[in-house]
């Protein structure tokens, strides 16, 4: 049988139509070839792929 | 979709190599041919109505390219389906802020925008939903049972207040409603995790019969067949031909009371007692658990006490010796500055058994030195307080000096002068004891003479 606290848990509340603009945050807004780009402009010797 | 220069920002033809920075891009080509794979993937399981995975494929769709426009409008379209009309939202203003140009999420938006009303039902189902989940959370089901159903009556793709009205029945043991919802969310999203785990759970309950409980409910085929009532009343038949037809349809309604609808309901009531008979069962048994629990505690607690009283015994046994130890070195300090009266009383109150061997030979050793000085002090006081005519003062001196295990003189003196001491207080009989002591223990000495001759007085 069903754990009903423990399945209550998987359900949380949705996102309001009002206001989505406040809710989009700029983790919504990247991708990997952000995350990469991130990264070479720290270390950029190793992730030179100029050559 | 567009395809965008990480490095430049701006829109590429070749993407091998950015045509405006002249970059080499073919580690983003590899990237978003990726991104494609997954997007087609999703594409094809949101055909199938498999809206749970093809959500999966279209979130990496756009993890590795959020230009992926398509995908995310897509993404949009399927949260739109499942009723989230928030998350539909998000995606699609996303969508647009990224990409302006000929983008169907500005069709999606206007659409929405252009119905206002259902708009509006839809913020109000979510809004429910979401008072639901806090009702629930207050473990007050049957108000969130309320919210969920308006919730799903208003916006009937909502699957999350589907899945989460069948929980609140199947926890309510009404299988045959959280069965209904289960399979309105499977006939929209056949891949709902949550909902394929609860059509397992209902896979073993009878999900065809109508519980009792769930009486109230009317299923939702019988909705369609309503039948309009006629409005012609035919007045010109005989009144006979009412009665008759009523006759038969009481007949009717009996047989199928009788034949039907009672064996059924016993057939429930049966039902209901095994289950209430089932429920007292595990009752009992979690009633017995608890008991021997709380035994079990019980014993644990009085042993824990028990060691708790014989430790305290311990601390209170190894106070005590400290205790004579002090003494003992306070006894020794008076002996040293030559205070024998309070020596000796320090030493008479000292505890022997608490002492340890090696502070039993000390002990023993003050006592020799210390007592036989102070028994002779208090004896000469005592004297000195008797001719005084210090009666109690007397008393207490010599009586003590006894108690010091004074030598024999001062022992015969002690009780010579003590019997004295309660001849003046007008004490005769125990005047005469002392005398007689004096004399039996003591024949031959001066006292045991004195002492005769006081008896002979008292006589």
């Amino acid at each position: 049988m069903i754990d009903f606290k423990k399945e209550l848990k998987k359900f949380s509340p949705m996102l309001d139509v009002d206001h989505i603009e406040d809710r989009i945050d700029r983790d919504d807004m990247k991708d990997l070839i952000d995350i990469i780009k991130e990264l070479k402009d720290k270390k950029p010797d190793s992730f030179n792929h100029e050559g | 979709m567009a395809y965008i220069c990480p490095y430049c920002g701006k829109k590429i033809e070749d993407k091998k190599r950015c045509n405006i920075c002249n970059r080499d891009l073919s580690w983003v080509k590899k990237i978003y041919e990726k991104s494609i794979r997954y997007y087609n993937k999703g594409y094809y399981e949101a055909k199938e109505s498999n809206l749970t995975t093809a959500a999966t494929y279209l979130n990496k769709a756009v993890y590795y390219n959020k230009y992926n426009t398509h995908a995310r409008n897509l993404l949009g379209l399927i949260h739109y389906e499942m009723g989230n009309i928030g998350l539909a939202l998000k995606e699609w203003i996303i969508s647009l802020s990224l990409d302006k140009d000929n983008n169907l999420a500005m069709e999606y938006i206007d659409r929405l925008q252009n119905a206002p009303k259902t708009l509006v039902t839809y913020k109000d189902s979510i809004s429910l939903y979401n008072k639901a989940l806090v009702y629930l959370k207050q473990n007050n089901n049957d108000m969130a049972i309320i919210r969920l159903k308006k919730a799903v009556g208003l916006n009937a793709n909502l699957v999350e207040a589907r899945n989460l009205l069948a929980l609140c029945y199947i926890k309510e043991k009404q299988f045959y409603k959280a069965n209904e919802q289960i399979k309105s969310v499977l006939s929209i999203d056949r891949t709902n995790l949550k909902a394929l785990k609860y059509f397992r759970v209902l896979s073993k309950e009878d999900t065809n019969t109508v519980k009792p409980y769930e009486l109230e409910y009317i299923p939702k085929q019988s909705k369609g067949n309503y039948v309009k009532p006629s409005r012609v009343i035919n007045r010109g038949h005989i009144l006979a031909a009412y009665v008759v037809y009523f006759i038969i349809g009481a007949l009717g309604m009996f047989v199928i009371q009788t034949s039907l609808i009672l064996p059924n309901k016993t057939k429930n009531y049966e039902t209901e007692i095994v289950r209430l008979k089932d429920s007292e069962t595990k009752l009992t048994n979690l009633l017995e658990t608890v008991r021997q629990e709380t035994k079990d505690e019980i014993g644990k607690l009085e042993e824990q006490n028990q060691k708790l009283l014989m430790e305290k015994q311990d601390i209170e046994l190894t106070t005590s010796k400290m205790a004579q130890k002090e003494k003992l070195t306070q006894a020794e300090n008076l002996k040293n500055s030559r205070e024998w009266l309070q020596a000796a009383e320090v030493l008479y109150n000292v505890a022997p058994s608490l002492l340890t061997e090696d502070l039993t030979v000390s002990y023993g050793e003050l006592k020799k030195e210390v007592y036989p000085r102070a028994a002779k002090l208090l004896c000469e006081e005592g004297y000195r307080d008797l001719n005084n005519n210090e009666l109690v003062d007397a008393r207490s001196k010599l009586e003590k000096s006894i108690l010091y295990e004074p030598a024999s003189d001062i022992l015969r003196k002690s009780l010579y002068y003590l019997g004295r001491t309660e001849k003046a207080g007008g004490n005769t009989e125990k005047a005469k004891y002392y005398f007689n002591t004096v004399i039996e223990q003591h024949s031959g000495t001066s006292e045991a003479k004195w002492a005769a001759g006081e008896l002979k007085d008292l006589q």
